[in-house]
């Protein structure tokens, strides 16, 4: 009697931890790299509009191809360890964005690499 | 952001707040409570899951008196910490956080795990010295122990789909 319902406790457990895995995962925030068409590398160089340097994502606004972009970087602290503080960004400045289009929110990027002031950093 | 912010005074006060700021704006804040954050659930659903095993059968030869004397104070730590860094997180973007659904189910679970603790200790954990080692815990000590489980891994699968939903 003990021992099932000890297997019956674990396997529960299981199907928790499955459940978890198995859940829609990607609807709807911008994190994690599923939510972005990866089979379609977009590069955007244009002008920064406005600069959003927050944990846990920074972003930019780019102005490129006639629209403004939305533009998720990396942790604010990865980009300062890879050489390209975010604080370096102003409006106004020339950046090319290399990543991916969201696929479900119109006008945002992933970015993949930002090259700015002659410094192309990695942000994956 | 997909789901409308609630824009409770409180919420706004909690991300417009000096800690709102400073954990948007440093560099290493945000990082560092979430290595707190991390350390903490991890001690305190570790210690909840050892002991709730044992509750429902597992290692039955260790005394439960003794392992739970070793094990709650264990989780009672890991709460301390898990509760301020996860106050510090949440207060980046709370009236987003607070209206996603991940975030809600985590919240639910919490308060299902700590209801369930506070039965746990008015009821069986009483009279826990009746089945000390080798002897099956009573029914309500197993259910209990079932529910804790789930409500503290509920927690954690909650807590990491926020960043998905």
């Amino acid at each position: 009697m003990q021992r099932r319902h000890l297997t019956i406790a674990l396997a529960g457990l299981g199907i928790l931890g499955l459940a978890g895995l198995a859940l829609p995962g990607p609807a709807e925030a911008h994190h994690g790299w599923g939510s972005y068409d990866a089979s379609r590398t977009l590069t955007l160089d244009g002008v920064v509009e406005k600069v959003v340097p927050d944990n846990p994502h920074a972003e930019l606004v780019l102005r490129a191809d006639g629209r403004s972009w939305q533009v998720i970087l990396s942790p604010p602290y990865r980009m300062a360890n890879r050489g390209k503080a975010i604080a370096e960004i102003k409006a106004g400045d020339r950046l090319i964005a290399v990543g991916y289009a969201s696929k479900q929110h119109e006008n945002e990027m992933r970015a993949e690499r930002i090259t700015h002031n002659g410094v192309t950093v990695e942000l994956r | 952001m997909e789901h409308a912010p609630l824009d409770h005074p409180l919420l706004v006060g909690l991300e417009q707040s000096a800690l709102g700021a400073a954990m948007r704006q440093s560099l290493v804040l945000y990082p560092g409570a979430e290595v707190l954050h991390i350390l903490g659930f991890a001690l305190l659903v570790g210690s909840i899951v050892g002991f709730d095993l044992r509750v429902l059968g597992l290692s039955r030869h260790l005394p439960v008196a003794a392992f739970a004397r070793h094990s709650v104070p264990l989780a009672m730590l890991g709460f301390a910490m898990a509760l301020p860094t996860g106050l510090m997180l949440f207060s980046t973007e709370a009236t987003s956080i607070a209206a996603n659904p991940a975030f809600q189910f985590k919240l639910v679970c919490i308060f299902a795990g700590l209801a369930n603790a506070a039965l746990f200790h008015l009821g069986p954990w009483r009279r826990m010295r009746d089945w000390d080692s080798g002897i099956p815990a009573p029914r309500a000590a197993r259910i209990g122990a079932g529910i804790s489980l789930c409500a503290w891994i509920g927690a954690i699968c909650g807590g990491r789909l926020i960043a998905y939903f």
